[in-house]
């Protein structure tokens, strides 16, 4: 008798992907630790982790939001701002160095820099450059907003019971002079690109490696019983500064950000990893999950997504209780295009922007 | 020349609900000292001004009971022609003041254009706004909007320090421009603690006559949004001083 004689249905190709219907492909995910519906869970990182909150939501679960919308600004508006987006006003989180300097912000309290962006009367927030559409009145506005989320970012983590974040990009632009990171390439969504000052860095599987655990050990000394679920966006590159072509780019890109989150996910008992990307991304799934640009993905490969997430969830720890399930019901439904992503913005400034 | 001349009487028309209803007794008070002022009350109980519908150039009420409201309360008009006004007082109408986003505002830091588009999403919303609306696309005249009073002030009121009233107020203009009206600011003699009404214009507060056999009851002691007619007579007198005279 061989090894594999004694492995399970799962193990093989042929009985778990090959013979099955791709709607009835199941045990992707064997969860590390039970979600209940009291975990207060935060939502962090690329536009897709966006999808993760409003599935937590529309279940009933507790998503954490440490920095709510204002009584009454409308649904729309809330959008316009970027609240209820993620736990807090971060904007998109898409690399595991930009996740880094947001919890040394917030938990060393290490110094912010100064840099504005201003356009006519109005001022940008490099680090968050479309947290406001058009900008700020002040540069003292904009510096107490973002001392904001900065402030509700480390509440999200000293309150959250469950930290999920998404890897997005290893692709990134720093400041050449002092070594801080934006989110977006400068002069794409806000402000001016200088090749002075500006510098390119594709980030390496350890520079990721190295980033994301530095961003958690320093997560998990402010709360110890943080856990940690990561997940790799499988939304692909709007564009790339890496020379290859984007296909090559993104695949090298998630590549890379799978396998760090896998090791971390092997190494850690409190990290775990959920297969997002290769729900999306794999042969069997067939591409079908795309919106005809084949980079969106559309709302029902975020449900099956989701609804795998809280199978593989029940599966392992048995059902949600029933009064649970029925404000999930209730609560369903609410469209992708309801999401913000300043990444998508990149296709505006490429001479061949996605139409 | 129109009433916002010195030589006419000045028509005004006040359209509200149960919040008009200590205007009315305040404006009994002071009648006979404004003798060049005429004001026509229309209002009706709660969100039944709703059912103001506009045909042929003026308001018409859709309603049985908003019909005999508005026409026990103006005194007999059943629709409502504002081309026999020189100006409009659109009060009370479900536009509260958002104590919740002042709260917020004192633990939260928000950007001013996150504030004023709070303000205007749950000012939209009011049927303050709808009947400004209804008035504009009938009549130019000069239109001023008073919100509901401010809640009387209560042994644990919180916060009210920290909140600045009149910012409150000039959000609210800016996004009256639009509509060529103006919030009133409730008079600051009515005020303690900047966001709320002093509890002894509430003492006493009873409710109009709509017609519905109801009238002069007065409110529970747990009523902190009704106001008496003193509160009123204070109120349209900081009115009556800031509408323009224009000398003809």
């Amino acid at each position: 008798m061989n090894p594999y004689q004694q492995l399970p249905e799962q193990a093989f190709w042929k009985t778990a992907i090959a013979s099955k219907n791709m709607f009835d492909i199941g045990d992707l995910w064997n969860p590390k630790f039970q979600l209940l519906q009291q975990h207060k869970i935060a939502t962090f990182g690329s536009c897709f982790a966006q999808h993760i909150g409003l599935a937590l939501q529309k279940r009933a679960f507790s998503w954490l939001n440490t920095e709510p919308a204002p009584a009454g600004l409308s649904k729309t508006n809330c959008k316009v701002f970027s609240y209820d987006v993620f736990s807090c006003r971060t904007g998109n989180i898409y690399t595991t160095s930009l996740l880094k300097q947001w919890v040394e912000w917030a938990l060393l309290e290490k110094m912010q820099p100064v840099e504005y962006w201003q356009k006519n009367d109005r001022f940008y927030d490099p680090f968050r450059p479309n947290i406001e559409p058009n900008g700020f009145e002040s540069i003292e506005e904009m510096r107490l907003s973002r001392q904001q989320a900065i402030s509700s970012f480390k509440l999200a983590i000293k309150r959250a019971d469950v930290f999920v974040f998404t890897l997005g990009l290893t692709e990134s632009w720093f400041n050449k002079e002092y070594g801080y990171e934006y989110p977006m390439c400068p002069g794409t969504a806000a402000g001016e690109f200088d090749s002075e000052q500006h510098v390119f860095k594709n980030q390496k599987f350890a520079d990721v490696l190295a980033n994301l655990s530095a961003a958690i050990s320093l997560m998990r000394q402010a709360n110890k019983k943080l856990r940690i679920i990561l997940t790799v966006s499988p939304v692909p590159l709007t564009a790339t500064n890496s020379g290859s072509h984007v296909l090559l780019a993104t695949m090298a890109s998630k590549s890379v950000l799978r396998a760090v989150a896998g090791q971390l996910a092997e190494e850690r008992i409190f990290i775990d990893y959920f297969p997002s990307y290769e729900i999306i991304n794999s042969p069997p799934f067939k591409g079908v999950f795309f919106e005809p640009n084949q980079r969106n993905v559309n709302s029902h490969g975020v449900d099956l997504i989701m609804d795998l997430f809280f199978q593989d969830m029940e599966k392992k720890f048995g059902e949600y209780p029933i009064e649970q399930s029925q404000k999930a019901l209730a609560l369903r439904k609410k469209s992708p295009d309801e999401l913000v992503c300043e990444e998508e913005l990149l296709a505006a400034f490429g001479k061949k922007g996605l139409k | 020349m129109n009433g916002l001349t010195d030589d006419k009487a000045l028509n005004i028309c006040v359209l509200g609900n149960s919040h008009v209803g200590s205007l009315k007794f305040g404006w009994d008070l002071i009648k006979p000292d404004y003798a060049k002022i005429n004001i026509t009350f229309f209002a009706a109980r709660a969100d039944r001004m709703r059912y103001l519908s506009i045909e042929k150039g003026v308001l018409i009420p859709t309603t049985p009971y908003l019909k005999k409201s508005i026409t026990q309360t103006s005194g007999g008009f059943e629709t409502i022609n504002l081309s026999a006004f020189d100006v409009c007082l659109i009060y009370g109408l479900k536009f509260s003041f958002p104590y919740k986003l002042e709260f917020d505002r004192t633990s939260h830091y928000f950007s001013k254009a996150v504030y004023e588009h709070s303000i205007l999403d749950t000012l939209s919303d009011t049927l303050s706004m709808q009947t400004l609306k209804k008035v504009r696309s009938l009549s130019d005249m000069p239109v001023y909007i008073g919100h509901n009073p401010l809640t009387a002030y209560s042994k644990n009121p919180f916060l009210g320090k920290k909140i600045n009233y009149s910012e409150f107020v000039s959000c609210v203009n800016r996004i009256l421009i639009a509509d060529k009206a103006t919030l009133l600011a409730q008079p600051e003699e009515t005020l303690i603690e900047n966001i709320y009404t002093k509890t002894e214009y509430k003492s006493g507060a009873i409710g109009m006559d709509v017609g519905d056999g109801s009238a002069n009851k007065p409110y529970a002691d747990k009523d902190n949004l009704h106001m008496n007619g003193e509160f009123g007579r204070i109120y349209l007198e900081s009115f009556f001083k800031q509408i323009p005279r224009v000398v003809g």
